[in-house]
């Protein structure tokens, strides 16, 4: 293997790593979502969101590096600044992750049923883990044909959001009682849906990395 | 550079020495003002095809051409071409620098000379003019009358291109201009083909990846004989079409 592959995949398999690390904290944190508080849980989360954090700089000293030192072209080139640009929204998904974490320690009772189902909470969910699931594959295999998914599933979560917002609305109108929480539920799921806009991002970058055409504003 | 005119355009053009085919059916077509490098492993074709543009080929044993290149659609290759009138239109700046054992202002001069011009008002001001335009005016302007050979090889080679503006080219071919210099005098080179396109048009040929992608606008990649792949230069270097492309400009060939 030439010195410069070897060097690529180190930083293609620390960068899978830290996209695994990135995808148990979406798992465990939108699990706190359903279970409420967990002590086990939200302690892993925070202990992985430094690991994140150490990861994204490495990284992104490691692609300094590759840069300046191997000069890369073509597929090269692409792929270590799909690396580069992708890491700022690992770390924003893991930060979504804990500050989930951070309120199901502060509100460790879960969410009635009820405003689970009108707010669209569970698909959201659903439909954000099978976004990060895909990019991540997508990354892994070097290929776009799941990322087309991501996409669709993005528009999805944008309908559920805005849908929620008015569930939200209607709910605060026709009782007070839970207000707080109410406004809790809204303001993460305006989270979750940030976060599917990460995860966009990741998958416009794996696009460009893997095709060599820019995605960015045009998937439509 | 979309609307720029085309000022070099080969049409299926064919070079052979002997029976070896050196280059197959190429077509390409150079944009005035604009700097275009040609890469490929050794013995690709593509200095064959440099020195086809000043019809340096034409006293090679066994050379032969077919295909049309026009430069400023006037066929070069036609009977009616004087070749040294071309050559002045044509300018061309080798690997190594090759001043002659003259002074600095003789070698500048060197090509209006031969042609009998004496005027020394105008030979000065084109000896200044020259100069600067080589980046070298202040570096050399108190000793115009020093032999060439003293100075640096990153100051012979910008005398040299100095020589070559001299006579007022359209056209300037580089054949491994930077090769035998260290990165500081390559540096300055470089440097030099960026400011010169605004006024010629520049036609490169290189081994260092990384300098054609630095200089050019377009890059051209030859192997065995064949243009494989033109096209824009950030283009050819973050997406090429071609999987010998990527193979080459990666280092993954062979």
């Amino acid at each position: 293997m030439r010195i410069l592959d070897a060097k690529l995949h180190e930083i293609k398999m620390d960068t899978l790593s830290m996209m695994q690390l990135v995808q148990l904290q979406l798992q465990d944190s939108t699990e706190l979502l359903k279970i409420g508080h967990d002590d086990e849980k939200i302690r892993a989360i925070k202990k992985r969101e430094k690991k994140v954090d150490k990861c994204d700089l490495k990284i992104n000293r490691d692609c300094e590096r590759f840069l300046a030192v191997c000069t890369p072209v073509a597929d090269d080139l692409r792929t270590i600044m799909t690396i580069n640009n992708v890491l700022p929204s690992l770390e924003r998904l893991s930060d979504v992750s804990e500050k989930i974490a951070k309120y199901a320690k502060k509100y460790p009772e879960p969410f009635e049923q009820e405003l689970i189902e009108r707010t669209g909470l569970h698909n959201l969910m659903t439909s954000l883990l099978f976004m990060y699931s895909s990019v991540v594959e997508s990354f892994a295999e070097g290929s776009t044909l799941k990322l087309n998914d991501v996409f669709v599933k993005d528009k999805e979560i944008n309908a559920i959001y805005k849908q929620a917002k008015k569930s939200i609305i209607e709910l605060l109108q026709e009782s007070s009682v839970d207000s707080e929480k109410k406004v809790n539920l809204l303001l993460i799921i305006s989270k979750l849906e940030r976060a599917g806009d990460h995860i966009k991002t990741i998958a416009e970058e794996i696009f460009f990395c893997v095709e060599g055409v820019f995605m960015r504003h045009k998937h439509e | 550079m979309k609307n720029k005119k085309i000022l070099i355009r080969s049409e299926q053009v064919n070079v052979y020495y002997g029976d070896n085919h050196v280059l197959k059916n190429v077509h390409l077509d150079i944009p005035e003002y604009t700097v275009t490098a040609l890469i490929g492993p050794s013995g690709c074709g593509k200095s064959t095809y440099l020195r086809l543009l000043n019809r340096m080929n034409d006293y090679i044993l066994d050379f032969k051409m077919d295909g049309v290149i026009t430069i400023n659609n006037k066929n070069i290759y036609d009977k009616s071409i004087e070749v040294e009138e071309l050559r002045k239109e044509v300018g061309m700046v080798f690997q190594k620098p090759n001043p002659f054992p003259k002074s600095i202002y003789d070698n500048v001069i060197y090509g209006l000379a031969i042609r009998g011009v004496k005027k020394k008002s105008y030979l000065d001001e084109v000896v200044e003019r020259s100069l600067q335009q080589a980046a070298l005016w202040d570096e050399v302007k108190d000793s115009l009358k020093k032999n060439a050979l003293s100075l640096s090889g990153g100051q012979q080679q910008r005398l040299c291109i100095a020589r070559t503006l001299a006579v007022e080219p359209k056209i300037i071919l580089m054949d491994e201009p930077t090769s035998a210099l260290d990165p500081i005098s390559s540096a300055k080179i470089e440097e030099l083909i960026f400011e010169l396109k605004q006024n010629y048009t520049i036609i490169i040929v290189t081994h260092n990846m990384q300098q054609a992608s630095r200089v050019s606008d377009f890059t051209a990649f030859f192997y065995l004989g064949d243009l494989v792949e033109y096209n824009k230069t950030d283009t050819l270097f973050m997406n090429p079409e071609h999987d010998r492309t990527r193979r080459y400009i990666t280092g993954r060939f062979g």
